[in-house]
Order: structure tokens, then C-alpha cells, then sequence
């Protein structure tokens, strides 16, 4: 039995459950060169040229592939196997319904952004071969952008080999420069380590990963994980840009586009999968000012107060985190209640903390019904008024505090009689 | 006798602290004398092994001073034998083996180089151990080493349950990282650019419990390591190996085959030895007609009442993880009647959860159990503190093995008592009957084939993730451009100029199980109550044997029974349940042969017999179960099974005898037909012996070799020849009649078994007509050619008879 087969036989008795889809390549051609390979007594009588898309063929041959490939994609050739793509979009131009003007300002509203808003950003997205990870996924398109000349200078560098790659990985590393922040959707857990892995393999320095980082997809979870259904791009990009893409190739379908280009030399797909990472890059641009909106002002944007006002409290701002949960007292939970009458305990607002407390002890919450004992006990100094809020039986602070108050009171009342 | 460690020199072992006083001076030498006064038959052999003194050599000159100040400080001032040699072996930078029993300071002998080179030049090391539980006892074992010298030295498990967030640490600051191979080839290669660092200064590759890496296991790790060895090449590092293994007769092959290079084997242990009391025991006749004997089970309760009883700390070893479940159930009937107290009696096995598996592991550590019932899991240095008494319920099926199994008791060079029960199995019998062959026995080789075809393609797929294969590169034995030529048209790999990139949106190390190779575990999930729990997992290959829809599957002796059985999605839905019996299901099994591969120098031509190797397909089906009543063993009924055929294309050893041959020497077809089943049972148990593989691995068959016919023991005892639907077919009114006797290599694609079995084929039929002509019985039993249940007179022919004259005849194979 020939390998192949043999193989397939022993993988489906082993019980593999979906049998591998062999067969992606032109089969003639292959097939021949198999049995060629795997019998290399046999004297080839089959074509023993196997015409792969861009293999290894002579070098006007790859010449030719840039060439082509750089055509399709209205780009230039940057170095052997690698295309760069370069795109203005200006800023007096808008997204959805967002001007990119707006990236000119400062967007020291978002707590992450603080102190960097001098920093100059640089967006970051990539198409990769998968979405495994791990050191056999490789990044084929790498897209970059950033403001320069009163324009969003889109970059985009495309792999046609991977021979492109040490290539296209120092290409992009000297665009990036030295003081520049990343902004990505999920890049810090997804595009940068991949990168690195790149880097690391194609033997080079890795101009992404100790680098400062802004990460979109954080806010965008704190203000909206509790609202949305999903924080993909795409409903961000609907809900808060009002973009929506015509024919979109989804992202999903990326690897296969390349691979058919790669391995069969169909480039079809490719235009596609440039144009949905240029939309990706533009929306991170729109969306670096819109998430600062929202975190000015979670309210008009109806996004999670509570979880935007946490965000600036861990920065350091309660001023803000206060003020944004008092502004928006009816639309918090229990949680974002206690929190904000935690923050009103710290800033001294004792009538307005204990009013929250009790609103919430009304509905059971022991742990506020605690506050208000210690409240009553320590800064009003009242053992007896502190002692009504420690009657559930179910908690031990409770009881312990019950105990503990009921001998305060006993020794009280004991020095009183002792008076009399 | 006192405790020998209390008057023991210390040396390169922790002193023992134990200070457990029993009233009774040495219990565990009355109990063998009360065993051996009460039960003076049943005992047929004894080894008592005197408690023997360590042989020492002072710590090596060039031990880097802290060192020698944290081995002080644990009471070391020099070093058993075996641990100098291994040091002098590895300072020259070769490749080390090391095989000493248990509790003989094997540690120490790779601990010293890693932290010495830790010491001394930021130099890292990476340790394997077979399971979790292991690891994580060597990180606490050096971190007391650590602890004691202030050597700080950074060492870290990583594996599944290790957290994300500390994952980078332990990549990045970890001295000593502890894994596994799982780990290492599923979460470790496919991110090593994120090891990058790790990688560079890599010295050190420790691989402990070496010998359980042997058949599938161990030629998946060889493959790991070959991948390991390649990504180490990539950031310039070329590791010396560290191997430990358990006794077995062949440690330096095995570690060279495993890491591909030649190693030194350091295979005298200067560590002392507490006195070892060992009972070969062989339970009674109770019919002596049938040669039938008392079964082991009830031999093995006994034994392990009477110590339990005494307060010592028994462990049971069980061969199925069904027998593990009876005995604990018998167990627990006796020892843990009452609910409301904690329980004394513990199952331990594979398939269940990790956390219960550690949970029991703990108690066993602080002594709050009194007696345990495993399988095979706790065969390795699992630490569970120092046990008394070991019983093995039936022989484990290798020499290695049972030793191993033994070593469970005394640890810490307290004396301790193995009893070894024999069950009606042959090689039970065999053993017991003949103690100075176990006695003085070499054990076995462990063998791996890294290039099994399968394994290999499952590894070079996963290297060609890992990094792109370049023109000229070689991985393993096979054709690298074949294998490559292959992936390629899957899609998987494409080749540009002179080389391989991987070009799959997918991670194919997670596709790829070490531990089998088949695709695929099954759950067992309980959906009583309303809830859907994981009860238990269990692989692919066992599965249509032990969760067929009505099996009753055991769980800490609680029995669930199979309502669904989800083939597809590899489910089993089960349910608690009352049931007083278990189930066993019936195994039809049709064999082809597909092509030989080698012939023995016998012809058709002249009616001898022939034997041959080659490549077989075998289709399997489990038509049905039996029911079988708890302690009466009765069969209470049957019951459907409707799954599908079990198909597989494996490697054979077959041994054929011409029909004018069979005509000439017996009376009967059905006369041959018996003989050839007996000869299959004794051959297949005598192979299991001489091939050191989990007797599971080998399969058996009878049959016309052309997938036409097989034959069974039916119920009346007697052979049946059936076509795979079931139909009964009449010997005599077959045309010609050629039946030939398999033993199988029970994996898809084998896993090299039967061509090292084809080489010894003369000393396996040889070994197999002794084993029978030497059994007591008089017409057959389960010790010699399988369960006689039909008398003699009925058949007018003696089974055994039949059984031995097959062998005879096989043995003119010219071989």
C-alpha cells in the first residue's frame, strides 16, 4: 500500500474523526510527483516539475510573483517577498460617523492614556496564517498606521514568500521608530507575542514587544463586556463608530486567502483580506478619541458607569470615579451602589454613604447593614443604635459584633450603676 | 530486628525521620511467620532479602561549597557509590543512565550536576516526569535541598495547572523547570520562541521513571525528544541527558533509543537495604477435575485483612481497573461499614479525577488511610509515604514490574512484606509453581519504536510547526521528504526553495495524545441528579470493552451503568445505580492477512509447520455482554451490544499448519480446533512475558488467517468456529481446513512487537509446551490452556493433550 493511503487507513482506524483534507493542491501533477518521490527507483516518466505557486523556482521567477502581486494590491515591492502598501487617509475625512480630526486631541480621558497623551500613536494590526498561536502561525500581513502631514498614513506590509518575512519584520520595526505607543484591538495578547515569535525565529531584534502598549480591547470590555453581546471590532465599529463595512471578507477567512496564494498562487482573496485590515487599522484610529468620549462621559454613551468610574478609582482619580457614580445613582446596580458609597465613606460624605447604606440594607445587604453598625458605633458613638443592625443571626461579624456591642453596653450600664 | 535506618550511616539518602514506634518489635516479620505457620501449602516460594549495608565514596572534590553546606545540613557527608559514578560520568559530559531500586537516592545523582551547574553558571535544566503528581514532589524535594544550603536556586512546575500568570516566570526566572512530557510537547515546543532564553542555557535534561516510556508512550516521547533536540539545536544548545530508570535489562538501549545517543549506564546502587520478607502464593484446588483454584481475589482479601487488622499499612495491586473496584468494594464491606466514619479503605487507578487521585495521595502521605487498591498508577514514585505490606493480586506481567510493585513497601528501609498472589492466569502459575525462575529471573526489555509510522508522522508534523524543516534535515528513520511529500499534499506544509513551512490554521500538537494512538478519550458523565458531571475518562481502544450502552462501569467501587453511549461525540451518559453484578463483554475478533513480511525456512511443500511475520487487518466486534453476580461470580444473563465494527491494520506473528498435517495428527477437527485454542492461550501469555508489554498490548487470535472464519471458546468450553456475523460453522463440513494461531500487535500500525517476537518465536513455542506439559491439571485449566469447563469424557480427547500437540508440531517450524 502506498504511504498515503496507508497512512489514511491507520489514521481513520486510530479513530480519527474528520479525515484530513488532502487534495488542496492541483492533483495531477501532484500525485505523479508523490509516486516519483516515493519510489525514486522508478525512472520518472511523469512531468518531474512541480509548478507550486511561488516554491522554488528560479529567481525571475519570484521576481515576477512580487511584481504581479504588488500590481494587484496597488503597491510597490519593498524587498524579495514583500509588498508595501501605503495608503493616506486624510483627517478632515470621516469614519462611520467620526471625524479622525478628533485624533488630534488629547485623549487624556481615557484612564490608560493618562500621561501619554504627548506620545505619538502608532495602530497596529495583523493577518495571520491562524489563530492558534505558537510558532508555526505566521503574520503574512502586518499593518501599521499613524499621523503624519495632517493625514492617517496607513502601512501595510504582505508577505508573497515566506522568505519575505526577516524582511518585512525590519522593515516595519524601522517605520515604528523609538518613542512611539502601540494601539491595537487585543494586541497584547494576540499581535505583539506573535510578533515576537517572528522576530525570534527570523534571528531578529523585536522592535514590538518592550514598547509601550494600548491595548483598545481593555476599555472597550470595562465600559461595554456588561452591555454588548460581544466587544468584537465589528460591534464596536457599528456602535460606537456607526461604521459598517460593505462586503467585508470576514477576518476568519484571511488565513485561507493567503494560503491559496501561497500554495496554488490564487491572489483573488488578497485585495480583500488589505482592504479589511486598512479598515481595521482606521477603526482603531476612530476609535482611540471615541473611547475617550466614553470615558469622559459613560452616561451619553450608555456604557457601564460603574465599570468605567472602577477604571479611573484604580488610576487614582475617585474624585471622577465618585462624581461619574453619583451623576448616574439610578442606573447603578447593588455593587456600583456600594461602591459609591464606599467612596463617599472615604471622601467624608457621611449623610450620602449612610444613605445608601441604608437603602441597601433594606433589601438584605448584611455587609451594608455592618457599615452602618460601625458607623453608628465608632463615629456616632451610639453602642445602642449600632446594636439594631447587628441582629442577623446568619453572619458571623455579625454575631461577634452583637457579642462585642452587648458588652459594651453591659459595662456601660454597669459603670452607670455603679454612679447612681 | 529494630529498624535499620535508626542505626544506618548516613549518606546521600535524608536521614529517616520517621519516628513511628510500633509496640510490636517487628510486626511485619510476625505476620509472614503467622501467613507461613497457617498457611503452609498455599506458599510455594519465599525470598528473604537480609537488610545489607550501603557502600559509600566522600563528595566530589570540585562540589561547589554551598552545596556541600545544604547536604550537610540534611545530614549527607558523602555519597552512596552509585551517586559518584554518576557524577563522574556526567562532569565528562556524557549522556547517564542511572538504575537503582527505589529509595536508593537516585535523586541525588541528577540534582547534584543541575544545581552544581545552576551554581555556577546560570545554566538551566529541565526534568520530565511521566505524570503531574511526580513533578510536583521533586520541586518540593529540591526546594528542601535549596532551603537547607540557601543555594537559591529558582525551581518551578510548569504544567496544565500551572496559572497563566505565573507562566512567564517560570519561562523566564526558572532555574529548574519540572514537566512532563504532555507539557512539554504540547505547551512547551509549539511556544519555544517564548523559551527562547530557557532554551540557550539548557545543560540539563533530566528524564526520571524512564522505564515507563516503553511501547506507545515511550516511542511518542522518544519523538518529543527528538523535537526537543532539534529546538535546542535552533538557539545553539546541545543538553547532556540525565535518565533514571527501575530495574529493567536493558537501560542503556532503552536510553539511547529514547534520546538517540549513546549513554553510560550506572547500574550498582550502593544504597543500604532494609530486610525484604517475599511470599509466592498459590491459592488452593477446589476442583482438582477442572484444575480449578480458589480465586486470587479471595486470597488477596485475606492476606490483606489479616494485615489491616495488625495496623499495618497495606497497599493492593490489581491488574484491571475492574479488579481494583471489587477488591475495594470487598474491602470497604469489611473496613468502612460505618458511614459516619472516615474511610480506611481507598481505590486509586487512572480514570479518575486528578483531584481525588491527589486527594487520596495525601492521605496516604499523613497515614490516614490503612490500606489502598491500585492498578498500575501507583507503581511509580508517586510519594505516599512509607507501606508496610504490598500484595500483588495477581502477577503484574513483568519481573520489572512486580519489583517495582514491591518496592511500594518499606521506603524508607523499614522491613516490609510483598505477597505475591497468583490467579489462575498461566504465567501465574508458572511463576508460583516455579519460584527459583522468578526468583533469580534477569527482567525484561523494555523496547520502544520511535518509528512506528503513525507516531513519527504525528511528531514530524508537529516539528514542522515548530520550526520549518530544511532540505537535508532528517527526523527519525523513515524518508523525511516522504513524510514531508505527504503533509504536503494534506495542505499542512509547503515547501519554498530548500525549505518546509507549515501553513495549517491549526495546532497540531493538540491533535496528537501521547499516551495512545488512537484519537480521542470518551467521558463518562454522571447525569443523575438532574447535573451532568465528568465521572472518568477512558481512551478510544478501551472503550467499546468498558462503556458499551447497560455496562456496568465502576467508579470507587460505585457502580453506574451506561444508558447512552454517544460514539461520535465520545460520551458516556451513565447513571447511579443498585446493580449486584458487573458486566464483561465478548470479543469476536477476524483476522486477514495482508502481506508476510519474513517466513521461517519451512515449505508448504513438506507439511511442517509455518510461521511468519507481516501486516494483518483485523476487525473486531463485541456482539454482547455477560452479567456477572458479585462473590458467587455467576453469570446472571446477557445482554446486545450494537457498536460499530472496530477496524485495524496492524503487525502479526502467525504459525500455520498444513491440513494433511492436522489430518494426520488428530482424530477430530474439532480436536485441532481445541489444540489450536490452547496453544494460542499458552503462546500469547508466554509472548506477553518475553516482549515486556502490558499483556493488553498483544492480542491473540485463531482463525483461517483470510478473514473467513475465527474461532472461540464457546459456553459449553469447547471450540467454535463462527463467521464475524455469529453463525455457528461445522468444523468437518468445511472445504480445507488450515487454521493458523496470531498474536497481534493490538495498535493501529503495531508498535514493533511482533518482529523482536518473530526472532524468539522457538523460546515462545518452546516456553508455551513446557508451561502446558508441566501443569498439574489433568485435561486443561486456566493455568495452561484456559478454562476446561466440558469433562474429558464428554470430549473423548484431552484439550490439554490436543494443546500440547500443536506445539509440537509448530515447533518443526524450522526456526
Amino acid at each position: 500500500m502506498a504511504l498515503k493511503q496507508r497512512l489514511s487507513t491507520l489514521r481513520r482506524q486510530a479513530g480519527a474523526q474528520r479525515d484530513t483534507e488532502a487534495g488542496t493542491c492541483a492533483p495531477g501533477t501532484q500525485i505523479a510527483e508523490r509516486v516519483r518521490r516515493l519510489r525514486p527507483a522508478v525512472p520518472a516518466s511523469a512531468p518531474a516539475t512541480r509548478q507550486g505557486a511561488c516554491g522554488s523556482g528560479a529567481p525571475g521567477d519570484a521576481a515576477r510573483r512580487d511584481a504581479r502581486l504588488a500590481e494587484r494590491l496597488d503597491g510597490e515591492v519593498l524587498a524579495p517577498g514583500v509588498i508595501l502598501i501605503e495608503h493616506r487617509v486624510a483627517l478632515e475625512g470621516r469614519h462611520g460617523a467620526r471625524a479622525l480630526r478628533t485624533l488630534d486631541d488629547s485623549p487624556s480621558d481615557l484612564p490608560e492614556a493618562a500621561g501619554r497623551s504627548e506620545s505619538e500613536w502608532i495602530f497596529v494590526d495583523t493577518e495571520t496564517t491562524g489563530l492558534s498561536g505558537g510558532s508555526g502561525t505566521t503574520v503574512f500581513m502586518l499593518g501599521l498606521a499613524r499621523v503624519q502631514d495632517n493625514a492617517l498614513v496607513v502601512r501595510q506590509y504582505v508577505l508573497s514568500a515566506f522568505a519575505g518575512e526577516a524582511a518585512m519584520l525590519a522593515a516595519a520595526g524601522d517605520w515604528l521608530g523609538g518613542r512611539a505607543v502601540l494601539v491595537s484591538y487585543n494586541g497584547k495578547s494576540f499581535d505583539v507575542p506573535l510578533l515576537a515569535a517572528r522576530c525570534r525565529l527570523a534571528g531578529i531584534a523585536d522592535p514590538f514587544s518592550r514598547r509601550d502598549h494600548l491595548d483598545l480591547l481593555h476599555p472597550t470590555r470595562r465600559a461595554f463586556a456588561r452591555i454588548w453581546d460581544d466587544c468584537r471590532l465589528s460591534t464596536v465599529e457599528r456602535r460606537l463608530l456607526d461604521f459598517r463595512r460593505l462586503n467585508d471578507l470576514p477576518g476568519s477567512e484571511a488565513p485561507a486567502a493567503w494560503l491559496a496564494f501561497v500554495q496554488r498562487g490564487n491572489d483573488r482573496l488578497l485585495p480583500e483580506v488589505a482592504r479589511h485590515n486598512h479598515w481595521d487599522l482606521v477603526s482603531l484610529a476612530a476609535l482611540l478619541p471615541a473611547l475617550a468620549e466614553v470615558h469622559a462621559d459613560p452616561g451619553a454613551w450608555g456604557a457601564d458607569v460603574a465599570g468605567v468610574a472602577r477604571a479611573h478609582r484604580q488610576r487614582g482619580d475617585e474624585e471622577r470615579a465618585r462624581a461619574l457614580l453619583g451623576a448616574h445613582r439610578d442606573r447603578l446596580d447593588d455593587a456600583g451602589l456600594r461602591e459609591l458609597a464606599r467612596l463617599q465613606r472615604r471622601a467624608g460624605a457621611w449623610s450620602e454613604a449612610c444613605a445608601l447604606w441604608e437603602e441597601l440594607a433594606s433589601r438584605g445587604c448584611v455587609e451594608s447593614r455592618m457599615h452602618l453598625a460601625k458607623y453608628h458605633e465608632h463615629v456616632r458613638r451610639d453602642p445602642r443604635a449600632a446594636l439594631a443592625y447587628c441582629t442577623d443571626t446568619s453572619c458571623d461579624a455579625a454575631l461577634q459584633r452583637r457579642r462585642r456591642l452587648q458588652d459594651k453596653l453591659q459595662r456601660r450600664s454597669g459603670q452607670r450603676d455603679w454612679f447612681d | 530486628m529494630a529498624t535499620p535506618a535508626a542505626q544506618m550511616p548516613r549518606a546521600g539518602c535524608p536521614p529517616d525521620l520517621d519516628s513511628e514506634s510500633l509496640s510490636d518489635p517487628d510486626p511485619i516479620a510476625r505476620l509472614a511467620d503467622q501467613l507461613k505457620a497457617k498457611y503452609r501449602g498455599r506458599i510455594t516460594g519465599e525470598l528473604i532479602t537480609p537488610a545489607r549495608p550501603g557502600r559509600y565514596a566522600p563528595l566530589p572534590p570540585g562540589l561547589d561549597p554551598r552545596l556541600c553546606a545544604a547536604l550537610a545540613a540534611r545530614g549527607v557527608d558523602r555519597l552512596f557509590s552509585h551517586q559518584a559514578q554518576a557524577w563522574e560520568a556526567l562532569s565528562a559530559g556524557r549522556h547517564t543512565v542511572v538504575v537503582t531500586p527505589t529509595a536508593s537516592g537516585k535523586t541525588l545523582c541528577y540534582n547534584l550536576p543541575v544545581l552544581q551547574a545552576a551554581l555556577n553558571g546560570q545554566a538551566k535544566a529541565l526534568y520530565l516526569f511521566p505524570t503531574k503528581a511526580l513533578a510536583q514532589d521533586q520541586v518540593a524535594e529540591i526546594l528542601e535541598l535549596n532551603r537547607a544550603g540557601e543555594l537559591g536556586v529558582r525551581a518551578y512546575t510548569f504544567d496544565g495547572d500551572t496559572p497563566g500568570d505565573a507562566r512567564k516566570a517560570v519561562r523566564t526566572r526558572g532555574d529548574i523547570v519540572v514537566s512532563n512530557p504532555d507539557m512539554l510537547h504540547q505547551g512547551i515546543l509549539p511556544h519555544h520562541t517564548k523559551w527562547a532564553q530557557f532554551f540557550e542555557n539548557l545543560r540539563y535534561v533530566v528524564i526520571d521513571e524512564m522505564h515507563t516510556y516503553r511501547g506507545v508512550f515511550g516511542s511518542h516521547v522518544a519523538n518529543v525528544l527528538r523535537r526537543l533536540r532539534r529546538v535546542c539545536r535552533f538557539y545553539g544548545a546541545d543538553p547532556v541527558f540525565i535518565l533514571c530508570s527501575a530495574t529493567i535489562a536493558n537501560p542503556a538501549e532503552l536510553a539511547s533509543a529514547l534520546i538517540g545517543e549513546e549513554v553510560v549506564a550506572v547500574t550498582e546502587s550502593g544504597a543500604p537495604q532494609g530486610a525484604k520478607y517475599l511470599l509466592l502464593w498459590n491459592p488452593p484446588v477446589i476442583n482438582p477435575d477442572l484444575g480449578i483454584r480458589a480465586s486470587a481475589r479471595s486470597q488477596t482479601t485475606r492476606i490483606a485483612r489479616m494485615s489491616v487488622k495488625r495496623g499495618l499499612k497495606t497497599i493492593l495491586f490489581a491488574q484491571t481497573r475492574l479488579m481494583v473496584e471489587v477488591l475495594t468494594k470487598y474491602l470497604k464491606d469489611v473496613f468502612d461499614k460505618d458511614p459516619r466514619k472516615p474511610a480506611r479503605v481507598a481505590a486509586y487507578r487512572g480514570g479518575y479525577l486528578p483531584t481525588e487521585r491527589r486527594a487520596t495521595e495525601q492521605k496516604l502521605r499523613a497515614g490516614s488511610l490503612d490500606c489502598v487498591i491500585s492498578t498500575s498508577a501507583l507503581e511509580l514514585g508517586v510519594d505516599i509515604g512509607a507501606l508496610d505490606v504490598c500484595v500483588l493480586n495477581g502477577y503484574p506481567g513483568t519481573i520489572a514490574g512486580t519489583w517495582q510493585r514491591l518496592g511500594r513497601a518499606g521506603r524508607r528501609q523499614r522491613p516490609a512484606l510483598g505477597v505475591l498472589v497468583a490467579s489462575s492466569q498461566p504465567l501465574d502459575q508458572y511463576i508460583v509453581r516455579n519460584p527459583d525462575f522468578f526468583l533469580g529471573a534477569s527482567p525484561e526489555h523494555a523496547r520502544i519504536d520511535p518509528d512506528q509510522l503513525l507516531i513519527l508522522l504525528d511528531h514530524v508534523r508537529c516539528a514542522a510547526f515548530e520550526l520549518p524543516f530544511r532540505e537535508g534535515e532528517r527526523f527519525g528513520g523513515e524518508s523525511l521528504n516522504d513524510m514531508l511529500g505527504y503533509l504536503e499534499e494534506e495542505g499542512v506544509v509547503h515547501r519554498e526553495g530548500e525549505r518546509w513551512h507549515w501553513t495549517a490554521d491549526s495546532y497540531p500538537a493538540n491533535a496528537v495524545s501521547l499516551r495512545s494512538v488512537a484519537e480521542g478519550n470518551f467521558v463518562v458523565v454522571d447525569i443523575g441528579e438532574g447535573a451532568q458531571t465528568v465521572v472518568a475518562e477512558v481512551d478510544y481502544t478501551s472503550a467499546p470493552m468498558t462503556i458499551y450502552e447497560g455496562a456496568i462501569y465502576m467508579v470507587q467501587a460505585s457502580p453506574y451503568q451506561v444508558e447512552e453511549l454517544d460514539w461520535e461525540g465520545r460520551k458516556a451518559f451513565v447513571r447511579r445505580t443498585r446493580a449486584d453484578y458487573y458486566t464483561d463483554a465478548i470479543d469476536y475478533t477476524r483476522l486477514k492477512i495482508l502481506e508476510a513480511f519474513e517466513r521461517s525456512a519451512s515449505g508448504e511443500a513438506d507439511n511442517r509447520a509455518q510461521s511468519a511475520h507481516g501486516e494483518v487487518h483485523l476487525v473486531r466486534r463485541i456482539p454482547g455482554y455477560k452479567k456477572i453476580r458479585y462473590y458467587t461470580h455467576e453469570n446472571i444473563g446477557y445482554g446486545n451490544i450494537n457498536l460499530p465494527d472496530q477496524e485495524m491494520h496492524t503487525t502479526a506473528l502467525w504459525w500455520q499448519l498444513a491440513p494433511e498435517t492436522l489430518a494426520a495428527a488428530f482424530s477430530s477437527r474439532q480436536e485441532a480446533l481445541d489444540g489450536f485454542l490452547g496453544a494460542a492461550y499458552a503462546l500469547h501469555h508466554v509472548a506477553a512475558l518475553e516482549s515486556m508489554s502490558e499483556p493488553q498490548d498483544l492480542g491473540r487470535a485463531v482463525g483461517d488467517g483470510d478473514a473467513q472464519w475465527f474461532a472461540t471458546v464457546g459456553a459449553n468450553g469447547r471450540g467454535q468456529m463462527r463467521r464475524l456475523d455469529g453463525t455457528e460453522l461445522d468444523p468437518e463440513a468445511e472445504g480445507r481446513f488450515r487454521p493458523a494461531v496470531f498474536l497481534y500487535d493490538n495498535y493501529p500500525g503495531g508498535v514493533g512487537l511482533s518482529a523482536p517476537l518473530f526472532e524468539s518465536r522457538a523460546a515462545i513455542v518452546h516456553g508455551a509446551r513446557a508451561l502446558v506439559e508441566a501443569c498439574e491439571c489433568r485435561c486443561g485449566c486456566p493455568a495452561c490452556v484456559g478454562p476446561i469447563l466440558a469433562s474429558d469424557e464428554v470430549r473423548g480427547y484431552s484439550p490439554k493433550a490436543a494443546a500440547v500437540q500443536v506445539l509440537s508440531l509448530l515447533q518443526g517450524d524450522g526456526a
